[in-house]
């Protein structure tokens, strides 16, 4: 109240706000000068609102912590190897070796199995063994294809272990040590606090 | 992909912080807000418009924080509530370092979306339509809560006048 009769603040708030947002005309802004001018309490609002509008503009965005951007930064490799799927990812690969390596070890048994023969046809054993080397020589030139693969295969599986270990484990554990172990150093809510 | 996806976080990242760091009060909280936002934006990079990364990204980490905020107990919320010291105001002050601190915690004692509403609005200086955005609110209520928002700051700045 002004003693002048009642105050106008709260007729002019709309005005105040557009004043402080640079969208009042000349006109209206002249108006409410005019108005301030017989008012105190608006004049003082109008004060107020410039002196808070002074400190909001000096109010500036705040720089996010080193940390986080590098938090933030590796977040598409992250989710790249998360949806790789480091559980189902890994076994599949040794499954298959572990397959390959099955039917291999097999093979093997049959083929050191000794032959047993009808004692009654050793002439017609003779005539096999001829076939049977053949077989044998054919049969190991197949386990020398197949432990071929094998190595192939099993390079690659180191080859992902590794990729694995440098991406999942290595960076995250590293992190973790670091950030929370009580005589290393400070835990980020403690550096912050 | 990766490359825009860094550059969305140089553009972004400090605004981001900024509104969390104002609404949650908690630095380590506000890391987690932001982190968790960015993922999303990261499984949903195909499918936002890129113009409209920061609305979209803002109103996720708003409401990540709101979710904090009613996780917390009350107890916490009141606490951070009674932050603004009115025995020593910003006239008081003789740096103006101290009256952006004590602005600082006075937006951080308003209700939401009065606290959101100033500081993307009057911090950050994101568009009135933006804000509206934001917050899903229309452009004359964003307008309506922004007045009583400054007109709440202005009459904690008329209680510590000398």
């Amino acid at each position: 109240m002004t003693g002048q009769g009642p105050s106008k603040t709260g007729d002019y708030e709309a005005a105040i706000n557009a004043l402080l947002d640079g969208e009042l005309d000349q006109a209206a802004t002249a108006e409410l000068k005019a108005c301030a001018a017989g008012d105190s309490q608006l004049s003082q609002a109008i004060i107020d609102a410039w002196q808070l509008q002074r400190g909001l503009d000096q109010l500036q965005l705040e720089r996010a912590p080193d940390g986080l951007g590098r938090r933030l930064r590796r977040i598409p490799r992250q989710q790249r190897a998360a949806s790789r799927g480091p559980v189902f990812g890994l076994p599949r690969q040794a499954l298959v070796t572990g397959a390959l390596a099955m039917t291999l070890v097999a093979g093997m048994i049959v083929l050191t199995q000794p032959v047993i023969r009808s004692p009654a046809a050793p002439q017609q054993a003779e005539n096999q063994s001829g076939t049977d080397q053949a077989r044998a020589e054919q049969a190991r030139r197949d386990l020398a294809i197949a432990f071929f693969y094998l190595d192939k295969a099993g390079l690659r599986v180191g080859q992902r272990i590794n990729e694995a270990l440098q991406q999942e484990v290595a960076e995250p554990v590293k992190d973790t040590l670091n950030q929370h172990l009580p005589y290393i150093g400070l835990s980020r809510k403690e550096k912050h606090a | 992909m990766s490359r825009t996806f860094r550059r969305w976080v140089d553009e972004n990242q400090d605004q981001a912080w900024t509104l969390a760091s104002y609404l949650l009060k908690d630095a380590a909280e506000a890391e987690d807000v932001c982190q968790e936002a960015f993922v999303k934006l990261w499984r949903h990079r195909d499918s936002i418009d890129p113009l409209k990364i920061k609305p979209w990204l803002m109103k996720v980490v708003r409401n990540g924080c709101l979710d904090r905020l009613r996780r917390r107990r009350p107890g916490e919320e009141l606490l951070e509530n009674t932050a603004t010291d009115p025995g020593r105001g910003p006239l008081q002050a003789s740096h103006q370092h101290e009256l952006g601190h004590w602005l600082r915690r006075a937006i951080a004692s308003l209700a939401e979306p009065y606290r959101s509403l100033v500081v993307l609005r009057d911090i950050q200086e994101h568009s009135y339509a933006e804000v509206a955005s934001v917050l899903e609110l229309s452009l004359p209520q964003v307008k309506t809560y922004l007045h009583r928002a400054r007109k709440q700051l202005r009459e904690q700045l008329a209680e510590v006048r000398p």
